[in-house]
């Protein structure tokens, strides 16, 4: 089994990082490789639901989209707590099936992984 | 494969994520890139997103080191390059379809060294590397 960590810590618009980041991810999964996608940083604003037609508004992919896809394809998505903290996002604004963690734990991800791509 | 870097070798994968010049990410790769065919590594290199303009060719930096250059000399070492065809695409890289004799799409700007490819090209080196770094990410 192939194991690959992509690690966004820029939000989802203004940058091309997480559009890319995510399109990495869904490929992955679709190789049938084992995928944990972590949102740490500004990359917690990723994490949010109820994106308002991004590509109509502003001609750029939503990625809430991609993240419910790759958690529909069994991807696993993290999210730094202390990032969102001090944000000021709360768990009940985030997409269905984000798991949120602690840093420390994002940190062991990254450790015990040798495949990760960082955006 | 045989035109494959680093059959019987461990694949050190790396991903380039930003331009030749506007930072010194890919300056650093491509030095890196340099030791580990040295160290006998293969060396499997991905330009993704503004990545893919360091693949033009011509570039003639004056005071910069010439990242084109370098990659022409990592691919003569062994190494292999790709790019995402779908990024090439929105910089204007591309002339037309995939061609499966020269196993890339066609691009008159690009290097002969480095092959544009779908993205796949390295979800595929992600599977081979034994290590996988990126440069210019975050």
């Amino acid at each position: 089994m192939v194991n690959v960590v992509v690690e966004i810590s820029h939000p989802p618009f203004g940058h091309e990082n997480t559009f890319a980041a995510l399109y990495v991810a869904s490929a992955s999964l679709s190789k049938g490789y084992e995928v944990t996608v972590i949102l740490r940083g500004d990359g917690v604003y990723t994490g949010r639901k109820g994106q308002d037609e991004p590509l109509k508004k502003i001609n750029l992919p939503p990625t809430e989209s991609q993240v419910e896809d790759i958690i529909e394809l069994d991807g696993r998505v993290v999210i730094d707590k202390n990032a969102m903290e001090v944000r000021g996002i709360e768990p009940d604004e985030l997409i269905d099936g984000i798991e949120v963690v602690d840093t420390v734990e994002i940190h062991d991800i990254i450790l015990d992984h040798e495949k990760v791509v960082t955006f | 494969m045989v035109d494959e870097a680093g059959a019987n070798k461990k694949i050190l994968a790396m991903m380039l994520f930003s331009g030749p010049y506007g930072s010194q990410e890919a300056d650093h790769m491509c030095r890196i890139a340099d030791k580990a065919l040295d160290k006998g590594y293969g060396v499997q290199i991905f330009l993704y997103g503004d990545g893919v303009h360091a693949q033009m060719e011509g570039q003639a930096p004056k005071v910069f080191f010439n990242v084109g250059e370098a990659f022409t000399k990592l691919v003569e070492k062994g190494a292999v390059i790709k790019s995402c065809v779908r990024c090439s695409q929105a910089r204007g890289y591309i002339d037309g379809e995939f061609d499966e004799e020269q196993d890339r799409y066609p691009s008159s700007r690009s290097l002969d060294a480095v092959k544009i490819y779908s993205m796949y090209g390295f979800i595929d080196m992600i599977k081979k590397g034994d290590r996988v770094i990126t440069f210019g990410g975050s």
